[in-house]
């Protein structure tokens, strides 16, 4: 019996080191490292949002984005500790990742124990955890420079229903404080790295905006974007002005509104040690009636 | 709770210790803990059931007593129709209710009677017919007078409910299982090795190999119109190989189970398809269930003797049984019956019982004769699995039709490159190790240590990173 317990310790620890080491490698091989890099990180609105292929093309910098539907905060979380010191790099301030359910986090972002123990510190649970964990089992290319615009039509599709968004914010999730300081402790480890950041704030559909306005913590997620905004000195704004309908769906813009705004968001890109905080918003005309 | 899942990852461990160290000086303690364990393992499904068999066990084990000591033939007949029939009844009504009640209106509607039958939307129980079955062979064991009843409850409640093969078997016998409840277990090593290879094995067929070819099976049969015939082929190699890699996984993780808890359970698969004929199949495809029925409905039904009309009518009603074990639907009872056709020829000419060895014993590769015999008795196999996994009769016959069609000779549309490597190295391991209880039991034994665990450390990875999404165990729903 004890030769077969030995032996089984052996063969857990050999298993143990073996994924350690493997997502170690992993993290560092895939890690892109020219000085040029811009970290990108966001959401499905970064992802769908901008054209990083245009940008690559019109900017002196190469972007990598870590962003992808479905992200959530576990990602931000292991997106800050794995971004250079010094680093150029533009995130996402987004509401969705702070309602998001726990378990939904995922951005195959690979299992980082470091990131792990930081959500424990931030109240998730055992079972949550794990379920983190599993998502992010298969590792994924973190940082890529592709993406995929959505088609341009006349009208928004309806693939997220309303309703969808209405019971999202039809309560306060009570991992809501958790999710923010983890968005909070995201940013300031970037600061601390002296990253130059540039976050960026998309527009929702109108009907969206008022779904959230009537929301019973519409002041909490005012509060959520005070608190983040403190961190930002300055404050800048673009403009989308296009002809005709520039949104997808509820959250995301089409190829015509994500070609516009990575047209003006290059001149916006001025990476320097204040951080930036931009807001997007469409222009009146493009801003549909409900 | 799967074997696969990491509830079961923590369940066992925690057994595992309690049965070694904390219960192994008392063999009752010992039983009452794997009773236990045994029972939380089916709660965890849903724990109303667990009622279910919970008096399917005393009904067992109390007629199993009152025939003992039952002091006429008459009333001791009593008591084993009683059994036979409760346990019949139960399977009937949960099973089949609902298939019979649909049946039964659809033929009514056929012949203009328009019904409206109270519809009971019946559940049907896991593992119900794998535990009605081990029940059934213990009261039949003791009425043939083979077996004596067992007089400790709980050593009995074990042998029914016994964890790893409550919800799929294999399908035990009283005379082999019950033994070995009896008596004091002591812990050995290499058994216990071996066990957790044949896990890691099982673990490898259901999760790498079963649930990415279900993915892809599921695709192409819940949607078949959209491809070609030469996806339709692809469809049909990927649930052929679903089907076993599930089912024998699943066995080979609770024969492993058992093993290191000192138990021998009966092997239920050994490389079916490198049979060279049907008949060579079904000796080797769901061993434990094919040997229940030779022994509980063939031979009593005169089995090969009585001349060949009587022959060839234990022949379907043995196969169409089995189809219909398999679940309530007409594609089942086509299955059997299709599967008793190819067995048919091999029965007319005396030929059923003429590869008994192992296909190319001691050599390394088969010989052509051979390898064109696996090949055919392969095909007619996964012909057969169409009508297993299509949702009705209907359905099977459009996939057929398609996969005959002339797109049979297009290039598939789905040919997932990463799945079918891992088929080729599946395929060579389980021919390598086809001599042995199962493909790794000897494979590498001779390797140096570290090649050896960096073999063992590789399948973990492959199961870590390549297993497929999670899907039931196909044979949960028998």
């Amino acid at each position: 019996m004890k030769r077969f317990l030995i032996n089984i310790a052996a063969f857990c620890f050999l298993v143990a080191v073996t994924l350690a080491s493997f997502y170690w490698l992993y993290i560092h091989f895939t890690l892109p490292r020219e000085k040029n890099t811009v970290y990108v990180w966001g959401d499905s609105q970064m992802y769908q949002d901008l054209d990083l292929q245009y940008l690559n093309k019109n900017s002196p910098h190469q972007f990598r984005s870590a962003a992808l539907s479905g992200a959530g905060i576990y990602d931000f979380v292991v997106f800050s500790r794995l971004v250079p010191e010094n680093s150029n790099v533009v995130i996402q301030i987004s509401h969705t990742v702070v309602l998001r359910r726990k378990t939904v986090d995922r951005n195959y972002s690979a299992v980082n124990f470091d990131a792990l123990a930081q959500l424990k510190k931030n109240n998730y649970s055992i079972t949550e955890l794990v379920e983190v964990m599993k998502n992010n089992v298969v590792p994924h290319k973190i940082f890529d420079s592709k993406n995929n615009l959505f088609p341009v039509a006349d009208t928004i599709c309806l693939a997220q229903p309303l309703s969808l968004f209405q019971t999202v914010y039809a309560e306060r999730p009570s991992y809501f404080s958790d999710k923010e300081n983890l968005y909070l402790e995201g940013i300031n480890m970037l600061l601390k790295k002296k990253c130059k950041i540039i976050a960026l704030t998309f527009p929702k559909y109108p009907l969206l905006n008022e779904i959230e306005q009537k929301s019973p913590f519409y002041n909490d997620l005012l509060a959520f974007d005070a608190h983040i905004g403190g961190l930002f000195k300055n404050k800048d704004s673009i403009i989308i002005k296009a002809q005709g309908n520039i949104f997808y769906d509820l959250t995301h813009f089409n190829a015509r509104g994500a070609q516009q705004l990575t047209t003006e968001i290059v001149t916006h890109l001025k990476f320097d040690n204040s951080p930036t905080i931009i807001n997007v918003k469409p222009a009146s005309e493009n801003t549909p009636t409900n | 709770m799967f074997f696969n899942s990491y509830s079961f990852a923590l369940f066992f461990p925690v057994v595992f210790v309690l049965y070694w160290f904390l219960t192994n000086r008392k063999l009752a303690t010992q039983n009452f803990l794997l009773l236990v364990a045994s029972y939380f393992f089916y709660a965890c499904w849903d724990y109303r059931f667990l009622f279910l068999l919970i008096f399917s066990t005393l009904l067992d084990y109390f007629t199993g007593l009152k025939m003992y000591r039952a002091e006429n033939k008459n009333s001791k007949k009593f008591w084993f129709w009683l059994s036979v029939g409760i346990n019949l009844g139960f399977l009937g009504v949960f099973k089949y209710y609902n298939f019979f009640e649909k049946s039964l209106a659809d033929a009514l509607a056929q012949a203009g009677i328009h019904t409206d039958f109270y519809t009971l939307k019946i559940i049907l129980p896991v593992g119900i017919s794998f535990y009605t079955f081990h029940g059934l062979s213990y009261v039949i064991d003791i009425y043939k007078d083979r077996i004596k009843p067992v007089t400790n409850f709980i050593e009995y409640s074990v042998f029914v409910s016994f964890f790893p093969l409550l919800v799929a078997g294999p399908i035990e016998r009283a005379t082999h299982l019950l033994p070995q409840i009896q008596k004091p277990r002591v812990f050995e090593y290499n058994k216990a090795v071996d066990g957790l290879k044949q896990v890691l094995w099982g673990l490898f067929k259901k999760m790498v190999i079963a649930d990415n070819c279900a993915a892809y099976a599921n695709i192409i049969f819940n949607d078949s119109a959209s491809y070609s015939g030469s996806t339709h082929l692809m469809g049909v190699l990927f649930f052929t190989f679903q089907i076993y890699c599930d089912f024998s996984g699943y066995s080979d993780i609770a024969l492993g189970i058992a093993r290191i808890l000192g138990f021998e359970l009966l092997k239920n698969f050994s490389y079916p398809y490198f049979s060279r004929d049907i008949a060579e199949f079904w000796r080797r495809w769901h061993i434990s269930l094919s040997s229940w029925f030779r022994d509980y409905l063939y031979i009593p039904l005169g089995g090969s003797r009585g001349g060949r009309a009587k022959n060839i009518r234990n022949l379907f009603i043995i196969f169409i049984v089995s189809g219909f074990w398999h679940g309530a639907n007409w594609t089942f009872l086509i299955w059997g019956a299709l599967n008793a056709l190819y067995f048919l020829p091999l029965l007319l000419l005396d030929r059923n019982r003429t590869n008994l060895d192992v296909v190319a014993q001691g050599r390394v590769l088969p010989t052509l004769p051979e390898l064109m015999n696996m090949l055919t008795t392969f095909c007619l196999t996964a012909f057969a699995w169409i009508f297993f996994r299509s949702e009705s009769v209907a359905s099977a016959f459009s996939y057929i039709k398609i996969l005959f069609s002339r797109t049979l000779f297009s290039m598939p549309q789905i040919l997932p490159n990463r799945l079918l490597l891992f088929l080729v190295g599946f395929i060579i391991i389980e021919w390598m190790g086809r001599e042995e209880n199962y493909a790794l039991a000897s494979f590498g034994n001779n390797w140096p240590r570290p090649v050896r665990w960096g073999f063992r450390l590789a399948l973990v990875f492959c199961i870590y990173f390549w297993s497929g999404s999670s899907q039931q165990f196909i044979y949960f729903q028998f």
